[in-house]
């Protein structure tokens, strides 16, 4: 992945990731990239295409078999039905799931093998109004292969509206608009104590009275994984199907870019959930290590921790949200941090590096550094590195 | 170039002590016991290592996990070393 500056290639990054993945495009689809190519993913904002991002992320698992549709049961059409984003990926992805007579419900295998007891998973779908207001749910069809966590989440589906989240009943649920009238769908649930056989899930009617034969609601690319955030859609047929983290490294020539003594950290990124690694300039641990790390909280709490010779020398946090550019200057006896114009925190401690210096820009690699292993996507639009501690105004205008 | 392998362990300490021979980039996927055994799918970044040979396992494609985009390089795998 190429720098602007340098143009040497000094300062370009190797990126690892070993399986294919998905990107949303240019057109709001959901696409394929090939494995070891970067993802600029057009995320929607508001169901609007947007400037893209870098997208980064950890290593996932979608549990679920087949990501083309349901079993085919009464009241769901799984062929001949193509709509985006599903068509960009395959265009037998998209399922209708239609009302006939009182059979309104479907479920689907969401795993083939028993979940893990105490872990969070997220299941998520993609939904989309169809000419007919519908209530429908994501929830449990056995409580007990959640580990008797019967969970529940009302789906809406109306013109007015598009998609919004009803009620959640042992769990949290959220709704992310992607355009084209596709609203994904993610619900949070936590697993008791004892599973008890493969997870399925229902989507079910909230209806009092049938509709009408044909009547119902567009859906697509279901996901089950573990943890708290629905990452891109990973495409199944006929098993799970993982997809590897990215790891994105620069070293060697680049120190050269890194001021070694003083110089100044500009990024421009969101990451929605706690993330334990960000990214570093420098990452290395243990005696004489040197580094500089970006990460972020479960309550947007930014932090930035410089280790100079393996001592913590400054260590920063303020309150972020959303898409954010952030400046951190850092020289011995004047460090300051800057998000989106504002000040943040300053300080007067002194530090030296060790020889060791300060050797690589390192995104997401997948070990333990601060406080624990926890990865999580982060869409970057910019990275920059100046040799210079810029001016408190500079750092200002910079982020402004 | 990177390998999709499966194995299957008679116990995890056997499994365990065979991660250890993993490279930071291989990525290891646990899926449980099935029929008595610890069962692992592994995408190494390069050639596997010689601590998992004795267990490599060749299921009928795919199995009940997969690797994104390497399906069809594990099925001619199969082909040539499995069946």
């Amino acid at each position: 992945m190429y720098s602007q500056i340098p143009t040497s290639g000094a300062g370009d990054f190797t990126v690892t990731r070993a399986t294919t993945a998905t990107r949303v495009n240019a057109s709001g689809l959901i696409e394929s990239v090939a494995s070891g190519i970067p993802r600029l993913d057009y995320f929607a904002s508001g169901g609007v295409v947007g400037c893209p991002a870098l997208l980064v992320e950890p290593a996932a698992t979608n549990f679920v078999p087949s990501g083309v549709g349901f079993n085919v049961q009464t009241g769901v059409q799984t062929s001949g039905v193509t709509d985006s984003p599903a068509i960009s990926i395959n265009g037998t992805l998209c399922t209708k799931n239609e009302a006939s007579g009182n059979t309104r419900y479907v479920s689907q295998v969401f795993s083939n093998s028993a979940l893990a007891s105490g872990i969070t998973y997220s299941v998520s779908r993609f939904f989309k109004y169809n000419g007919v207001a519908f209530n429908t749910t994501l929830e449990a069809s056995s409580a007990t292969q959640w580990g008797n966590t019967n969970w529940k989440q009302v789906v809406v589906l109306s013109a007015a509206s598009g998609v919004t989240l009803g009620a959640s009943t042992t769990c949290t649920g959220s709704v992310e608009n992607f355009g084209n009238g596709w609203h994904r769908v993610c619900v949070r649930v936590t697993t008791g104590a004892t599973i008890g056989g493969a997870s399925t899930v229902n989507v079910l009617s909230e209806l009092s009275s049938a509709l009408l034969t044909g009547q119902g609601f567009l859906a697509a690319c279901p996901q089950l994984e573990t943890g708290s955030v629905a990452t891109s859609y990973i495409p199944t047929t006929t098993a799970a199907v993982t997809r590897n983290a990215e790891v994105i490294t620069v070293s060697g020539a680049v120190s050269g870019s890194i001021g070694q003594t003083e110089g100044t950290v500009y990024a421009e990124f969101q990451s929605d959930v706690a993330s334990d690694e960000v990214f570093f300039v420098s990452r290395q641990s243990g005696a004489g290590s040197n580094r500089i790390a970006f990460t972020k909280d479960s309550a947007n709490i930014l932090k930035v921790q410089l280790v100079a010779n393996n001592v913590g020398a400054v260590n920063f946090s303020g309150s972020v949200s959303g898409m954010l550019k952030m400046a951190f200057a850092y020289k011995t006896g004047s460090s300051a941090l800057y998000v989106n114009g504002n000040f943040i925190a300053s300080s007067t401690t002194t530090f030296t590096f060790s020889a060791t210096g300060l050797t690589d820009v390192t995104i997401n690699k997948s070990s333990i550094l601060i406080g624990g292993s926890v990865l999580r996507p982060t869409m970057f639009r910019a990275i920059a590195l100046y040799t210079t501690r810029l001016t408190n105004a500079q750092l200002a205008s910079l982020t402004t | 170039m990177a390998t999709f392998r499966k194995y299957d362990f008679p116990n995890q300490a056997t499994a365990d002590k065979a991660m250890q021979s993993l490279q930071p980039l291989d990525n290891a996927v646990p899926l449980g016991e099935i029929d008595g055994l610890v069962c692992y799918d592994i995408l190494f970044q390069d050639t596997p290592p010689a601590a998992f040979t004795p267990y490599i396992v060749w299921p009928a494609p795919l199995g009940v996990h997969s690797f994104l985009g390497w399906d069809e390089q594990y099925i001619k795998d199969y082909n040539e070393f499995g069946t």
